[in-house]
């Protein structure tokens, strides 16, 4: 499976089935690469979200007949395998978004959230599915997010520079079965991901 | 080692297959948990395969219960489901032959020799005595209670079949010592929300899932949610 991004497909390779990608990122910064990957694989893919967020995705007209599976932002950690049990009835070879750490990172605790992770990946790895989540590493710490890390076969850092009153993205590799990378630019363009030159 | 269904697909699982017949099984919880929905999978699934069951309630009258459980789509009306109204509605009400509410809180030997009774006139396989916390406080002497209970399951075990007893009693009991089996239903309250999770405490003779698992009651009863965790 492919992400639909050019360089970035260029560095992972084919994402096999069972892999876990998971996108580091401040906010909600590189959203659109998981919704490119929606739109490359629109015919096999499942996302879960917001209700706030499927209206928006609803929006871009690929995505418009895409299976979604909604939940609301104040989810209860007891009520999360809710999301489990979705995530085993989706079948073989299915691309999943989700869009679900954000939210639950503000709302309980590190640990709560990454165990709900571990699980995911596990289902994810048994299932055969390919999953691609997004997660505000300001939101944890160090340790969690090396913990998030271990349960990810891939890892895409993004992070943001100022250089004067100019503001640089960058975004690399930094684990996969390819190997990591170094830091390019990221141009975030009408909703169009576009990966630059090497920075640094 | 032969299973039967408690009716419940995904506590099955837990159970590793399901109930060992023959024996009595204590179901736990508070009010609202679905102890009651629960006996009554377990009997209805006794009713599919075209086996008699019995149903005695001591708390919730017959009639109210009937008409919840037909809204759950339990074929409740069978001429295989037999239930027994013990409960203390009416001053006098009769439920068994010749016995009353107010002689049987004298005794709970009273009790056990109209089940009995019952036992000896039908063939059942499934038998629910639902709640038997009424019988707990017929008996005020703990050691006197243990012997009855003892007593009791002796009695019931004669005629094979498998019984289900609830309790609103949390925590460890005596019965949970004389049971086989002990499955626990919770509920969580977070943020306005209700969570339930069932547990296995013990199954005698048998390994079994020993997490907590989610569970929901839905329009069609309960749904356990075997390989699920609570977070």
């Amino acid at each position: 499976m492919e992400l639909g991004v050019p360089k970035l497909d260029e560095f992972l390779g084919e994402i096999s089935e069972g892999s876990v990608v998971l996108i580091e990122t401040l906010g909600d910064l590189g959203e659109e690469i998981i919704i490119e990957a929606l739109k490359e694989n629109k015919e096999k893919s499942v996302a879960f979200v917001t209700k706030r967020l499927k209206e928006e995705l609803g929006r871009i007209p690929e995505l418009k007949n895409m299976k979604y599976i909604v939940f609301g932002e104040d989810f209860a950690p007891q009520e999360l395998f809710k999301i489990t049990y979705k995530l085993r009835q989706i079948l073989n070879g299915y691309l999943v978004g989700l869009f679900f750490l954000q939210p639950l990172l503000v709302f309980h605790p590190p640990e709560t959230v990454y165990k709900f992770f571990s699980e995911v990946s596990s289902i994810t790895h048994d299932n055969r599915l390919v999953l691609i989540a997004i997660l505000d590493k300001r939101l944890i710490d160090g340790k969690t997010l090396a913990m998030f890390e271990n349960a990810s076969t891939h890892v895409i850092e993004i992070v943001e520079e100022l250089e004067k009153f100019r503001v640089i993205r960058g975004i690399r590799i930094k684990k996969s079965p390819k190997g990591s990378s170094g830091f390019y630019e990221l141009i975030i363009k009408d909703g169009k991901v576009t990966i630059g030159e090497p920075l640094g | 080692m032969s299973r039967i269904s408690t009716g419940v697909k995904g506590l099955d699982k837990m159970l590793n297959g399901g109930l060992i017949p023959g024996r009595a099984y204590l179901i736990k919880g508070g009010p609202g948990t679905g102890k009651t929905t629960l006996c009554m999978h377990f009997l209805m699934e006794g009713v599919k395969n075209g086996e008699k069951v019995l149903y005695i309630t001591l708390e919730e009258p017959i009639e109210i219960l009937r008409e919840d459980m037909r809204g759950l789509g339990f074929d409740i009306d069978s001429p295989l489901f037999v239930g027994i109204d013990a409960t203390p509605v009416k001053e006098k009400r009769s439920f068994f032959e010749g016995m009353h509410y107010e002689e049987f809180a004298k005794g709970f030997t009273e009790l056990v020799r109209a089940i009995k009774e019952r036992l000896e006139e039908d063939i059942f396989t499934r038998v629910v005595i639902d709640p038997i916390t009424m019988i707990r406080l017929t008996i005020k002497d703990e050691l006197d209670y243990r012997r009855t209970f003892i007593g009791f399951l002796k009695e019931i075990a004669k005629y094979n079949v498998t019984l289900l007893m609830t309790s609103e009693i949390y925590g460890i009991d005596i019965e949970d010592y004389l049971v086989s089996g002990v499955i626990e239903l919770r509920t969580f309250e977070v943020g306005g929300k209700t969570v339930r999770g069932v547990r296995v405490l013990k199954l005698r003779g048998s390994n079994f899932d020993e997490t907590t698992r989610p569970y929901k009651i839905t329009d069609q009863g309960l749904e356990v949610y075997s390989e699920e965790n609570i977070f």
